[in-house]
């Protein structure tokens, strides 16, 4: 994948550049299936920043929001303020709670909470992966909506020290 | 996109195409609905041509195998390469499916 060889080219990767440059591969990868299915955009911007001690992957579009759900009804931007610090469940089966950190009004953090037990019962867990994928990829995975521009902004980290 | 094969009463399905992504996954899933409609008991999925999957791609086998399941049969994989059994065991995955290093061991399910 290109964006995964220009990372390689302009990082100086320690003992660790293998797992680092896989992770970077999946980000990049469900990062734009992502927009594929959810965003209903023709375009999106990929932003790779590659610093000393980061790799960060942006996607920016301005297509379908990334809306949380509570109590059956989505919030819309800007979140209550009464949310902040909050976790707010995204979605969860026998393996995995997805929550959203809310940071402020217009940035989310996601959060995996894993159960961990030997053996899974198939039937109870969910088929979409991607962002338990981005999560678990990431040191950090969160969105930010900037309502200036109305652009959504999926943001994944990777600390590489 | 799969060929298939009978061996040992289990159905190999290799899968003929480089990047198993959105664009197939649900070609896919319904190849494994169809096959295990017809009655095949265990599937042995052959990824050795595969070299990328992404979510969509993993949704559509654990729907396959959720199904195989609820009708007795079951699914297992083999010939995953690195990056791709990586992927299955940063989501656990390698715990929910049966993974084989080699067919042999895949058809005496071993």
């Amino acid at each position: 994948m290109e964006g995964s060889n220009w990372i390689a080219d302009h990082l100086t990767l320690n003992k660790d550049g293998e797992g680092i440059l896989f992770r970077c591969r999946l980000i990049l990868s469900e990062l734009i299936t992502n927009a594929i299915k959810h965003s209903l955009v023709d375009n999106i911007i990929m932003e790779i920043t590659v610093d000393p001690l980061f790799v960060e992957i942006s996607r920016y579009d301005r297509g379908k929001r990334f809306f949380l759900v509570l109590e059956n009804q989505s919030e819309y931007y800007p979140l209550n303020d009464a949310y902040a610090g909050q976790q707010i469940m995204v979605f969860k089966d026998k393996m995995y709670n997805l929550v959203a950190v809310v940071k402020n009004p217009f940035l989310i953090d996601f959060k995996l909470q894993e159960y961990m037990e030997e053996k899974h019962d198939i039937k109870d867990t969910l088929e979409h992966f991607g962002l338990i994928i981005l999560t678990k990829s990431s040191s950090r995975f969160s969105y930010r909506f900037d309502p200036d521009t109305f652009t959504n902004i999926f943001s994944a980290r990777i600390e590489t020290t | 996109m799969i060929t298939t094969n009978l061996l040992k009463s289990s159905m190999v399905v290799r899968i003929n195409i480089k990047e198993a992504g959105l664009k197939v996954a649900e070609q896919f899933k319904k190849a494994l609905f169809d096959l295990l409609d017809e009655g095949n008991p265990y599937l042995v999925i052959d990824f050795e041509e595969v070299t990328y999957i992404d979510s969509s791609f993993l949704g559509s086998l654990v729907s396959g195998l959720k199904y195989a399941l609820s009708k007795g049969a079951d699914i297992a994989l083999v010939n995953l390469h690195k990056d791709i059994f990586g992927l299955f065991e940063l989501i656990r995955m390698d715990k929910v499916f049966k993974i084989y290093s080699n067919m042999e061991d895949a058809l005496n399910k071993k």
